[in-house]
């Protein structure tokens, strides 16, 4: 079984980037280059933008980072990433 | 990016020119009030305005907010939230400073290794990298940064205006490795874990790059406050957590910062120096 992290109340997003971070640091990374999470801001509301390769990282971490509990986790049988 | 150096962007309006400096002895500094005072010092004769950032901004929660210095009319000092101070860490700068007045309104587009000055005929409003940028720009008479967080009393659109300057973007496509992470980490959830120790309500609104609380208060940026805070620099409603030395020297060198406890307890001796000097 894979965890996968979704993005389900993107509207709650406060453009905070904590999980654009947090994503970086398990990465041993600081900064919003190359991070598996993109926030957008677009006529005045927040748009989240997952890379898949963010499920490589540990997702629950991701998860419960964010202050509005906007991500989820499921559960996903025989998700591969493609090549 | 290095830790005993500090890397300033100078943009001249004039000239359309910019020019990037490396100064291996301004360490004592430490970044934002301080670091952008001696800035200042340095160039007085050009009247210079100064957006500085501390080596903590972009790392450590709470630490979120841009020094923004004019020395036009007298020295005025003021604060900015949004995501503006990680944006100009991540282009790989400490500070950029802006001389002189532009000819006609240019909008300045920010970038680790250059400066495109834009004008109406080749500026588009898409300007910036999608989720990697800082953008100030005007929306009617105030000047806004990402549509929402603005300096009290909207001080920083009448600088911006007396320069003819339209705006700035800002491009972070700089990324630094954490060479302790274990340490780095550890300490980053416990300061995160403070947020009761901060002194705002959490909410729902558009929250500071790096600050979970999403508080009212962040959209207008704050005025004067801790000499230590502002060198940082850290929001001034994290004071609790982000004057006190000892955690601002683990912060440090957990990032890979060689302070010692002396050299931090100095500066506010140094911004009073400079602010005497500035206000004569």
């Amino acid at each position: 079984m894979s965890k996968i992290l979704k993005a389900v109340l993107p509207e709650k997003c406060l453009g905070c980037e904590m999980c654009v971070y947090e994503a970086q640091r398990q990465m041993n990374k600081l900064g919003p280059e190359g991070s598996f999470i993109r926030i957008f801001k677009e006529n005045g509301r927040f748009s989240i933008v997952l890379d898949p390769q963010v499920n490589t990282l540990d997702v629950e971490k991701i998860k419960n980072i964010c202050p509005q509990d906007l991500y989820e986790v499921l559960d996903v049988e025989n998700y591969d990433l493609l090549e | 990016m290095t830790f005993s150096s500090r890397k300033v962007l100078y943009i001249n309006l004039i000239t359309r020119s910019f020019e990037i400096k490396t100064y291996p002895d301004l360490h004592a500094f430490l970044g934002g009030l301080a670091l952008g005072l001696k800035i200042i010092s340095l160039n007085k004769e050009k009247s210079p305005l100064v957006f500085s950032v501390g080596p903590l901004n972009g790392a450590f929660p709470f630490v979120s907010k841009t020094c923004i210095l004019d020395y036009s009319i007298g020295l005025t000092e003021l604060y900015l939230g949004g995501c503006l101070s990680s944006r100009i860490r991540f282009a790989g700068f400490d500070a950029v400073v802006i001389f002189g007045k532009s000819r006609e309104p240019v909008f300045l587009e920010i970038n680790p290794s250059e400066v495109n000055f834009l004008t109406p005929r080749n500026f588009s409003p898409e300007v910036g990298l999608p989720g990697r940028s800082a953008k100030l720009a005007f929306n009617g008479q105030f000047l806004v940064l990402n549509d929402y967080f603005y300096t009290r009393e909207n001080r920083l659109a009448h600088f911006f205006e007396n320069r003819n300057l339209a705006g700035i973007v800002v491009n972070a496509t700089v990324s630094l490795d954490l060479k302790n992470s274990s340490v780095y980490n550890s300490l980053y959830n416990e300061i995160l874990g403070r947020s009761n120790d901060v002194s705002v309500m959490p909410a729902n609104n558009p929250s500071c790059s790096g600050c979970p609380l999403g508080c009212k208060e962040s959209q207008v940026g704050e005025t004067e406050g801790n000499v230590l805070v502002h060198s940082l620099v850290a929001c001034k409603y994290a004071s609790a957590i982000y004057s006190d030395l000892g955690i601002v020297f683990s912060c440090l060198n957990s990032l890979g910062y060689d302070y010692t406890h002396e050299e931090l307890e100095s500066i506010p001796g140094l911004v009073k120096d400079l602010l005497k000097e500035l206000r004569k």
